[in-house]
């Protein structure tokens, strides 16, 4: 099993050539029998993994059985989050728990943040070549 | 029924009692909304998610929870 994984930056407007290119990882999120294939932006200034509303639905997780209120700044501050546990699989690495901070905010984006994908994972950034490269710490 | 039965009853309350009830209609809609309150207090407030520190340390808190349930 390869220990480190190189992935391209994303282009999110193509309008801004290099600019607009910034680093979204692809996995996929479970929660109990429901999966969701997403991309997660890696955000190395949030302190917290953010998971946008419609997407803990999709994975059946029901808002009113989440109990832990979890306080966001920012933009994200107007908006209630709650505390939410999931089953990440990226690429060929063993899978791993990500908890997140699900908000009630439906056009938030889904944010991979310190706690606690940069957590469990470590990351090189290479912008001049518009890759990253991440490494599993648990191998 | 607001105007029938409420509203009277609503009349009868005390000015505090009236602010009470006030007080708890925002927090109800605010509640259905998903918002959450403006802070009042004098506390500094996290202004993004780069300081959103306490919600980082209750979601840490929340894993460990878990990894002692799992693994004892």
């Amino acid at each position: 099993m390869a220990d480190k994984l190189r992935f391209a930056f994303t282009a999110v407007d193509i309008s801004f050539g290099a600019l607009g290119m910034l680093p979204y990882l692809p996995l996929v999120l479970t929660s109990q029998s429901q999966s969701v294939s997403v991309s997660g932006l890696l955000d190395t200034g949030s302190t917290v993994n953010v998971l946008p509303y419609e997407i803990g639905l999709e994975l059946g997780a029901v808002w009113e059985n989440q109990r832990i209120s979890v306080p966001l700044g920012g933009n994200l501050a107007r908006f209630e989050a709650r505390a939410l546990l999931l089953t990440a699989d990226i690429a060929q690495f063993p899978s791993v728990e990500l908890a997140f901070a699900w908000t009630r905010d439906r056009n938030a984006p889904l944010i991979l943040g310190h706690m606690n994908f940069f957590i469990t994972f470590d990351v090189c950034f290479y912008r001049s070549e518009l890759m990253f490269e991440i490494s599993s710490k648990m191998l | 029924m607001l105007n029938t039965q409420i509203a009277p009853l609503i009349r009868q309350l005390s000015h505090s009692e009236k602010l009470l009830l006030l007080n708890l209609l925002v927090a109800e809609l605010l509640d259905e909304s998903g918002l959450v309150p403006l802070p009042v207090e004098n506390k500094p407030v996290s202004q993004g998610l780069h300081d959103s520190f306490e919600a980082a340390d209750i979601l840490s808190k929340l894993l460990a929870e878990k990894k002692e349930l799992v693994h004892g």
